[in-house]
């Protein structure tokens, strides 16, 4: 049935483009050329972004890995005072930044929030839904998860009033003067800040 | 990628917009920390 409708339209549109071919050499290779820019510049980019995310990925490892290796660290990691929100896509991988903190700078801040912005599928999300929390498997290390949810009709900036976190771990934060958000230079996809 | 197409995308990532003012961040507050990936 299918290939049937199909190959009816496609005898159709054959024979629209043989009428139309004629007129290629005079003129009608203008906008062909656009297209064929235009294609090219966005499948490269959809190409490129795809091999860049998975490469990033691979690099990122695994968060619950890399949490559960902090803790198992002798000696201890130093923790500085202050909240560092890392902007992270996803909850599966541990943001490079934080990656570097670590492995670089030998610190990681006292209050750790890796967030996550995910646009839903709905125009507005309600406050209540807005962010999830999530400490990933311990309670005490100040290194916390937040998916922060908007909705397609939404800015995904951060005032307070649009239903940023008012929950007490979050403002036992907030008082705190340095608090530095670190971000990929050009992540399209995940990002923000409760600030 | 064969190489134009790397350089294509090099040429049009490098013009993309800044998350940090997409996402309305504090600028004296952001740090941006960029990585090499390979493509």
């Amino acid at each position: 049935m299918v290939l049937l409708g199909g190959g009816a339209f496609l005898a159709v549109e054959v024979l629209f483009l043989a009428a139309n071919v004629t007129k290629i050499p005079y003129g009608a290779w203008v906008p062909l050329l656009i297209a064929i820019t235009v294609f090219t510049v966005l499948t490269t980019w959809q190409r490129g972004r795809a091999l860049v995310t998975r490469q990033r990925e691979h690099d990122e490892g695994s968060l619950r890995a890399f949490v559960d290796k902090l803790h198992t660290r002798r000696p201890p990691l130093q923790r500085v005072p202050g909240t560092a929100v890392f902007l992270n896509r996803g909850k599966a991988t541990a943001p490079l930044a934080m990656r570097a903190n670590v492995e670089h700078n030998h610190i990681l801040h006292e209050h750790v929030v890796i967030l996550a912005i995910e646009t839903s599928p709905v125009p507005h999300v309600p406050p209540a839904d807005r962010v999830v929390v999530d400490d990933l498997g311990y309670t005490d290390d100040g290194i916390s998860h937040v998916t922060a949810h908007f909705g397609h009709m939404e800015a995904p900036t951060s005032p307070p009033s649009c239903g940023w976190p008012t929950r007490p771990a979050w403002k036992a934060h907030s008082t705190s003067t340095t608090r530095p958000t670190f971000c990929p230079p050009s992540s399209c996809a995940s990002a923000g800040s409760p600030a | 990628m064969t190489r134009w197409r790397k350089r294509l995308f090099v040429a049009t990532a490098r013009i993309t917009t800044d998350a940090a003012e997409y996402f309305g961040l504090p600028r004296d507050r952001t740090v941006i920390m960029g990585s090499r990936i390979t493509v």
